[in-house]
């Protein structure tokens, strides 16, 4: 558990129009706008998925997960998906709270994410 | 006044003075010429006579000697006794002709007067004596001649020769003469009676003045002409000239010419005319002053008589004026007494009938008036004032009808009311009435009586009271109306009628029962923000329609929700351009203001319609009452927290997400020091955040900074964090749960806070305490028991 408010990301475009995004520390009332703004530089060019490594992820709100419900409206709004994975438990208790599981896809690592992907593209 | 009667009397009399003068003058003039004229001819004859009595002498002497023989002796004694009885001759002469004196014992006899006695002697040069004009003059002309006269230097005396010849044979023989001295024309010329200035002058026929006033200068020693040549005027110098020419010509006449006086040229009249036997011209002077002399008496007299008679004029002139202006004085006295409401000044009294003492009447009469005037309109001052006391009373009667004591149910937090009624300039008929039934209901009311007036307030007195009662035994709003419309109805003579709108507010379940008579349908403001009209539609007005019945609605309030009930006062309310206040005026007001306590609320109401109104008059009475259920009784009965023992942490955030990371940090630390677990923490973390952040973002209504007060304790059992707030109530326990069973495309963002602490926390309580929200987060540490992540039992 991070002693700091801090919320730090990288992300990287796997392929085209596919992001992995890791977030380390808190995604609260004070960091969450720093999730979206990173989330408007990614939504400049067109998204089929966005992948969140919450492996480094300590902590949630609802302003957090706000963030994450939006990231989600938009890329329904464009046929994409968000893929979670590594979530860690206190971060899963207020995902199921919300009841927001069913509608995206929680794995357990970044390869289970991956290969979840390369069926979609497949599919696709 | 005075002064310009005054002046107008002077221009008259200096107008009839001036054409007086004018033509006096002139006369005047005309008159003096004559007079000068008439004296000239009267003085001519008596030197004519004078003359002319000498002359007769000489001839009748002469005459004789003709006769007689022309010895010494003969001769002498003639000479002796003409002279003896003629006193006014000075001498006599009888000169023999040399060429005819052959023979005779004398040449010359000249006989005189000598002092007191007559002396007759030989001249002693005869022979220049023949040569002399007085014998030459005769011989030659052979008739009697006037010789010029001259200065005598042995006697002293000036003297005119007249000589005769004495004829004998057609020859002159020899010549008489005598002499005459001047003295005595002189002295008729001086005594003559003339004025100041004027003068009688006798010329010879050279010129040489004979007589004249001035003796020594001029008499005998200058002529006229040579008077004109020693003037330095040349004017003057001419007209000496012409008048001399004029008075030597032989005829008579007169002129006026101009001739110094001092140093100035003033106009003089000369009459002349000439004396017949001697040639000599006689004038009479007269300088034009003296002859205007008594008219400028006259006038200096006229002018002391003018300016007396003025003075005389003043004394009435002033008399009648004072008498004018008097009145007129004290009339404006009075005006001025009468402008500061005195109307007992005194006003002249006028005995006369001119214009004063009819402006004096009219003066009075206008005082009568207006002592009238101003006393009715005292009388209907007082009336009006007793009027407006009645209405006063009425409005007294209004207000004190309606409950006035806020708050006005102290022991029941669970209730958020109050109400107010602003009365209009004359008395209306609105009313609001509540009370509490009994501990689980809560009777409200709004109504509004037709017309206005004191009858308006007394049938909403009656309404009012009527419908109390009627609600205390039949608890139903509609049946309540119906009776109360039964009474009211039944005797309706005045065929007035009071709309109303009541209603029952169960305070365990929140059920709103409720029947509208013909009223404004209230507004329902509900938590979340959503407004509804309670507009079904409206049942009869109470006392229009006997028989008539009031339909019963319902609504369920969740806690927080507020009732607005509203007369059309508020809505009907005018700017000073008449547009109303209406109800989306309404309805904005309450979406901005409803989550203001009640209070408050319609406080900011009451600015709100002034400040639409703008200072145009209030047309009718406003009136609203507002009510907010808070929760249920049980809700706010949950045990408060024993806050006996001191709390184990305390931390004061100001209300600025500025502030957040304080919170988080403060969390860690207490977590750590308090041996917190971590899930424990963690879920600490989350409410509190949830909880706080909240607070920051919705609870104030203004920009002020306001401090968020949180105390932790710590039990063996659970830990407990109490947050308290002075932001807008709002109890979130109440909050309804989100529907999270949507997928999340088509739910709302947010909503969720309230629902998180709801799920992490053991325990969420909510109370208003004093004007602050008071929130308890609890959570168990030990081995939860049964339910956890179940709210806590309300």
């Amino acid at each position: 558990m991070s002693a700091t408010n801090i919320l730090k990301l990288k992300s990287s475009e796997q392929r085209v129009g596919c992001f992995l995004v890791k977030l380390d520390g808190r995604l609260d009332t004070t960091t969450h706008q720093q999730l979206s703004a990173l989330l408007d530089v990614i939504f400049a060019t067109p998204v089929r998925a966005i992948t969140l490594d919450l492996a480094g992820l300590d902590y949630m709100s609802s302003m957090g997960l706000r963030v994450l419900m939006q990231m989600m409206k938009r890329l329904a709004a464009q046929n994409g998906s968000l893929l979670l994975s590594n979530a860690k438990d206190s971060i899963k208790a207020v995902l199921e709270i919300a009841n927001v599981l069913p509608s995206m896809s929680l794995f357990a690592s970044i390869e289970e994410a991956d290969a979840y992907l390369d069926t979609i593209q497949k599919n696709a | 006044m005075v002064a310009l009667i005054l002046l107008g009397a002077g221009l008259v009399l200096l107008l009839v003075l001036g054409y007086s003068y004018l033509a006096q003058r002139e006369r005047l003039i005309v008159q003096a010429v004559r007079e000068g004229g008439a004296l000239a001819q009267s003085v001519a004859f008596q030197i004519e006579a004078t003359l002319g009595r000498a002359e007769a002498t000489v001839r009748q002497t002469g005459l004789t000697l003709g006769e007689q023989e022309l010895r010494r002796a003969g001769s002498a004694d003639l000479i002796h006794r003409t002279l003896e009885a003629n006193p006014e001759m000075f001498g006599m002469a009888v000169a023999l002709n040399p060429a005819m004196a052959a023979g005779s014992d004398f040449q010359i006899l000249y006989g005189w007067r000598d002092g007191a006695g007559l002396s007759v002697l030989d001249r002693p040069a005869p022979d220049e004596d023949y040569r002399s004009e007085w014998f030459t003059a005769p011989c030659k002309l052979n008739q009697p001649v006037w010789i010029e006269p001259y200065y005598d230097e042995q006697a002293k005396v000036t003297m005119v020769t007249y000589s005769v010849p004495v004829m004998r044979g057609g020859k002159v023989a020899a010549v008489v003469t005598c002499d005459l001295s001047l003295a005595g024309i002189r002295g008729l010329l001086a005594s003559l009676d003339l004025g100041k200035g004027s003068m009688a002058v006798l010329l010879s026929t050279r010129g040489t003045f004979i007589a004249h006033p001035d003796h020594s200068e001029i008499e005998m020693k200058q002529s006229m002409y040579s008077l004109a040549d020693s003037q330095a005027d040349p004017e003057v110098r001419r007209s000496l000239h012409e008048l001399g020419k004029r008075m030597l010509s032989g005829q008579s006449g007169h002129m006026s010419y101009r001739r110094p006086f001092g140093d100035t040229l003033n106009v003089a009249h000369m009459n002349y005319l000439t004396i017949p036997c001697t040639g000599w011209a006689l004038g009479i002077f007269q300088p034009e002053a003296q002859v205007l002399a008594p008219l400028v008496r006259l006038n200096r007299i006229s002018m002391l008589v003018a300016v007396g008679s003025l003075v005389l004029l003043l004394i009435p002139a002033l008399g009648i004026a004072w008498s004018i202006t008097r009145p007129l004085q004290l009339l404006a006295n009075a005006t001025e007494r009468l402008a500061t409401g005195d109307f007992d000044a005194a006003l002249p009294q006028v005995k006369s009938h001119d214009e004063v003492a009819q402006l004096t009447a009219a003066f009075e009469q206008m005082r009568r008036d207006l002592r009238h005037y101003i006393a009715d309109l005292t009388e209907t001052t007082a009336v009006k004032e007793r009027m407006a006391g009645e209405l006063s009373a009425a409005r007294e009667i209004q207000m004190s009808i309606v409950p006035k004591l806020f708050p006005p149910l102290p022991n029941r937090p669970d209730i958020d009311l109050h109400a107010m009624l602003i009365p209009a300039q004359e008395v209306g008929g609105d009313l609001y009435d509540f009370a509490l039934l009994d501990d689980e209901h809560l009777y409200i009311a709004i109504g509004d009586v037709s017309g206005k007036g004191i009858p308006a307030s007394l049938l909403m007195a009656v309404g009012k009271t009527l419908m109390k009662s009627t609600v205390q035994t039949v608890r139903t709003p509609g049946r309540a109306l119906a009776h109360v419309n039964h009474e009211l109805a039944e005797d309706n003579e005045t065929c007035m009628f009071i709309t109303m709108f009541c209603g029952i507010l169960n305070l365990k379940t929140g059920d709103f029962i409720y029947a509208n008579a013909g009223h404004n349908p209230p507004l329902l403001v509900r938590q979340d923000g959503r407004i509804e009209a309670l507009d079904e539609r409206p049942s009869p007005a109470l006392g229009a329609c006997l028989g008539a019945a009031y339909q019963n609605h319902s609504r369920r309030l969740n806690p927080g929700d507020l009732l607005v009930l509203y007369t059309d006062g508020v809505t009907e309310a005018m700017s000073p351009t008449f547009e109303m206040f209406g109800d989306d005026g309404l309805l904005e007001f309450v979406r901005c203001e409803g989550h203001l306590d009640a209070k408050p609320l319609l406080e900011n109401m009451a600015l709100a319609l002034h400040a639409h109104a703008a200072g145009a008059a209030q047309s009718d009475d406003i009136t609203a009452l507002v009510v907010r259920w808070r929760a249920t009784m049980g809700a706010l009965e949950a045990p408060v927290e024993d806050v006996s023992c001191p709390p184990d942490a305390v931390l004061n955030l100001r209300n600025s997400l500025e502030e957040f990371p304080l919170l988080v940090a403060w969390i860690e630390e207490q977590g750590s020091i308090l041996e917190l677990p971590p899930v424990v923490i963690s879920n600490l973390n989350l409410a509190l955040e949830e909880w706080v952040v909240n607070v920051i973002q919705y609870g104030y209504t203004d920009t002020l900074e306001h401090r968020i007060e949180l105390q932790l304790w710590r039990d063996a059992a659970e830990v407990r964090v109490v947050i308290g707030d002075d932001g807008r109530p709002f109890d979130p326990t109440a909050h309804a749960a989100p529907d999270t069973s949507l997928p999340v495309a088509e739910r709302p963002i947010g909503g969720l806070g309230i629902h998180f602490i709801r799920k992490t926390m053991d325990r969420f309580t909510y109370r208003r305490d004093d004007g602050h929200n008071i929130v308890t987060l609890a959570k168990a540490i030990q081995s939860p028991p049964q339910g956890q992540g179940e709210p806590a039992p309300c």
